[in-house]
Formats: C-alpha cells, structure tokens, sequence
C-alpha cells in the first residue's frame, strides 16, 4: 500500500486532507523491524515520530526491580513517540518492542513538529489523537489504582478479543501480568480460575472467550 | 499446514540448570551444550510446567486471544 493511503487511513490522520498529508511526503523513512526487536529504548535521547504501517507494537516502561507495566498495544495506523516531539524533554518516555514483523514510517521529532506546526489540519490531528491516547492513560491509571486482579484481566482480555490486536498478537503470561499490573503467577492462577468458571478456554496456545457478557461484567466491578 | 508453536526459550537468561528437561511431563526437552532443546514438537501438550519451574523466567509459552466465534 502507498505511503500516502496509509496515512490517510491512519487512526493519527483520520480525516485529514489529501492536501495537508500531502505536506508530509517524502519526510518518512521506512524501517522494518523482526519479531522481538526492540524498536526504541526508554531514555533514548531525540526520538523520532514513528508511524506504524504493519505490525503491532508493545510500549511499557521497566520499574529498577524489571517488572514492567505495558501501556499500549499499537497497530496499524498508529503513532508512536509523538510527546518528545513536543513536550520540550526530547528523551523517548517508554521502551517499544516489536510484537510481529511490524514496518513503521520514521520522521525525526523535530521535523515532524515543523511541519505539524505549519498546518492547522495536521495540528488538530495530533492533538485529537494525543487527547485519546490521554484518556485511555487515564482509564489505565484508574484501574490499576482501583479495580482487582481479575476485573483487570477479564478487561485486558476482552479488549485484544474486541479492538487492539483482533487476535493476531501472541501474549506470555507474563506480558499479560506487565500490562495489568500484576505477576505471572497471579495472572496463572486467574486464567484457571476464569476457566473453571467457564469465561475461557485454553486449548494449547490459545485462549478462547467463551463468556463475553460474563467477563465484561467483571470487568466493571 | 498448522504451525506448532513451542514454548521460547531466552538463551541469555537459561542458567542450563536442567530443571525443565528433568521435569517435562511430555519427555521431549533434553539438555545440549547446557541449553534445553524441543524433540518431537508434535508431543508438547504445551502444559506450561517448563515456564513455572525455571527459576529464571527463560521459558514463556505466548497465547492468541480469540473468541469462541473463531474457534468454530
């Protein structure tokens, strides 16, 4: 696919003029990126803007004890990096690594904020997708600080069935405790309770919802 | 062809205690050069004991989330 179609059907540049995409022409290199590879270290200095064209991505942050926490899942059509580049602190906040074979669109920072800057469309763009990524740091704060393990699980499980990774993710047990906030061996435990309780199956590697309803009933407690 | 997967092993993290091949309820881990290796992949029921046993994290078993929909 052209680089210009996918930007247009980006999640960052929904909307967005043929026109004003037209300002960020040629500015992309392409990387590619294997499986596991880490594609941006947390702490490194001047990060560029990275546009995801294929593959998904996981962002987390490493605490001194190496547990982490996951932030996002990120896909096709979504921006990584794009707070140094506009924050004033140019040092990438998180560390991103390649969950699939992923191919990303790299602008440097500095570039990407000249240009955004020169047009209003491409402003309103960013800030409306950054408003979103807020909200959903937000929601993750407040259920790490208020709801319980399996609440957090049954809602982690039910959105890579529904939204962020359409099943093609492949998740350890233990990236599922980093990204809820947990341990592996709670997140073990939960899974077979879930499954004698017949929310889930798991059959080899992979773990089937078999109760939606139930579990997004947990998930709200 | 259905592709199957195997527990990962990290081989910077694996001591080479030999844990995970003395207790593999499926016999098909075995030590070499004191790294673990998979036999027949076709015999690991995937059971996840490796990855609870290793007192190092090297192993992980990775998981599809689906739902029950797609299983049919």
């Amino acid at each position: 696919m052209a680089e210009n179609t996918i930007l247009a059907s980006s999640r960052l540049f929904a909307g967005v003029s043929a026109q004003a995409l037209a300002a960020l022409e040629g500015v992309c290199v392409q990387r590619v990126f294997a499986v596991g590879a880490v594609i941006i270290n947390e702490g490194d200095p001047s990060p560029p803007v990275d546009l995801i064209f294929e593959g998904h991505v996981r962002v987390f942050r490493s605490g001194n004890d190496g547990r982490e926490q996951s932030f996002h899942v990120l896909g096709p059509g979504e921006a990584l990096n794009l707070v140094p580049a506009f924050d004033g602190v140019a040092v990438s906040a998180s560390t991103v690594t390649a969950l699939t074979d992923a191919r990303l669109g790299r602008i440097s920072g500095t570039t990407f904020r000249r240009v955004v800057s020169q047009n209003p469309e491409l402003s309103l763009a960013v800030m409306h997708y950054m408003a979103e990524r807020l909200r959903h740091v937000s929601g993750l704060a407040a259920e790490l600080a208020l709801a319980s393990v399996p609440s957090r699980l049954a809602s982690f499980l039910l959105s890579q069935f529904s939204e962020e990774a359409d099943g093609e993710v492949r998740w350890t047990r233990e990236q599922m405790a980093a990204r809820i906030g947990s341990v592996r061996e709670v997140v073990s435990r939960t899974l077979s309770e879930f499954k004698s309780a017949g929310l889930i199956d798991i059959d080899r590697d992979r773990i089937i919802l078999l109760d939606t309803e139930r579990l997004a009933l947990l998930a709200k407690v | 062809m259905t592709t199957v997967l195997l527990p990962w092993i990290d081989k910077a993290r694996c001591t080479g205690c030999g844990s995970c091949a003395e207790q593999c309820p499926d016999k098909i881990v075995t030590m070499m050069d004191d790294t673990p290796s998979f036999g027949d992949v076709r015999a690991c029921s995937y059971c996840g004991l490796c990855e609870d046993i290793c007192p190092t994290g090297a192993i992980a078993l990775s998981f599809r989330i689906i739902g029950f929909s797609e299983n049919q």
